[in-house]
């Protein structure tokens, strides 16, 4: 199983080639490969960020699913990540 | 420049260059030096500090001239992307257009896509009836001087397409995932 740092790297890298490929659909609306591509990625970010806030907590402040507790504020920020 | 407001006269026989004027169309055509010394008649008032009503009223004598000029070029004019189409004007240009007398409707340049405004395309004659004072010229360092007469903001860029694309991590650490976009900064043209 991956650990906390392994895991937020594949979620990063996930979305980014999502979003690659969604700049790239703003000017190719139709192209099928492109469209595959998105959602392709977006299935796996998806997937792994359910993973992650499911074990390690909430990544966006979105994703807060206590309901009486800012879970968010204590996550690692970006600039104390263990590398 | 300096003697169409008529105010600064006394002043240009201070300069000791040979006081021609220059146009535009001979901006091409001459060293640096040459030219800020034979525009220096022009600009002479300004440099030795004419009052600053005269600045004023040069500057609007400049921009009478600026606008009469535009309003008779309206009707002849290419565009400056070179594909010389006529025009479709909009609702607004129209109304521009009608400011002088009948109001003409030309085609439009729908293959470029430029959609310039008919004042400013213009450009050939325009330089004609203006010359650049010295300070103009500042505007104009050595990489632009080819470009004085392109049209500000405008740009073309191909269409990209769906090629290859680099591996999931790759693309993370370069920056994209498309091989042909990816142009790293190297300092000595890539060497």
């Amino acid at each position: 199983m991956l650990n906390r740092c392994e895991l937020l790297r594949k979620i990063q890298t996930y979305d980014f080639n999502m979003q690659e490929a969604a700049l790239f659909l703003h000017t190719n609306p139709c192209n099928r490969r492109a469209m595959e591509y998105y959602n392709f990625y977006r299935c796996l970010s998806d997937r792994a960020t359910r993973e992650y806030e499911r074990r390690f907590g909430p990544l966006t402040n979105r994703s807060n699913n206590y309901s009486c507790n800012w879970q968010y504020i204590y996550e690692p920020w970006p600039w104390e990540r263990e590398e | 420049m300096s003697n169409r407001s008529g105010c600064c006269n006394q002043r240009r026989n201070s300069c000791s260059c040979r006081g021609e004027r220059i146009r535009v169309g001979e901006y091409d055509n001459s060293s640096r030096n040459d030219r800020r010394n034979r525009s220096c008649a022009n600009t002479v008032s300004q440099r030795s500090g004419e009052n600053r009503s005269c600045a004023r009223l040069r500057a609007e004598q400049r921009c009478r001239n600026n606008f009469n000029c535009c309003m008779r070029n309206a009707r002849n004019i290419d565009n400056n992307c070179g594909c010389r189409n006529r025009r479709s004007f909009s609702s607004f240009e129209e109304d521009f257009y009608d400011f002088g007398n009948e109001g003409r409707q030309g085609e439009g340049c729908r293959s470029c896509g430029c959609n310039n405004y008919s004042t400013f395309n213009g450009i050939d004659s325009f330089n004609d009836e203006f010359e650049y004072s010295d300070d103009d010229y500042d505007d104009f360092d050595s990489i632009d001087q080819g470009l004085y007469n392109a049209s500000l903001g405008m740009a073309y860029v191909p269409r990209q397409r769906w090629r290859c694309t680099f591996r999931r991590e790759e693309g993370f650490c370069r920056g994209t995932i498309f091989p042909e976009l990816y142009k790293p900064f190297c300092p000595r043209g890539g060497k």
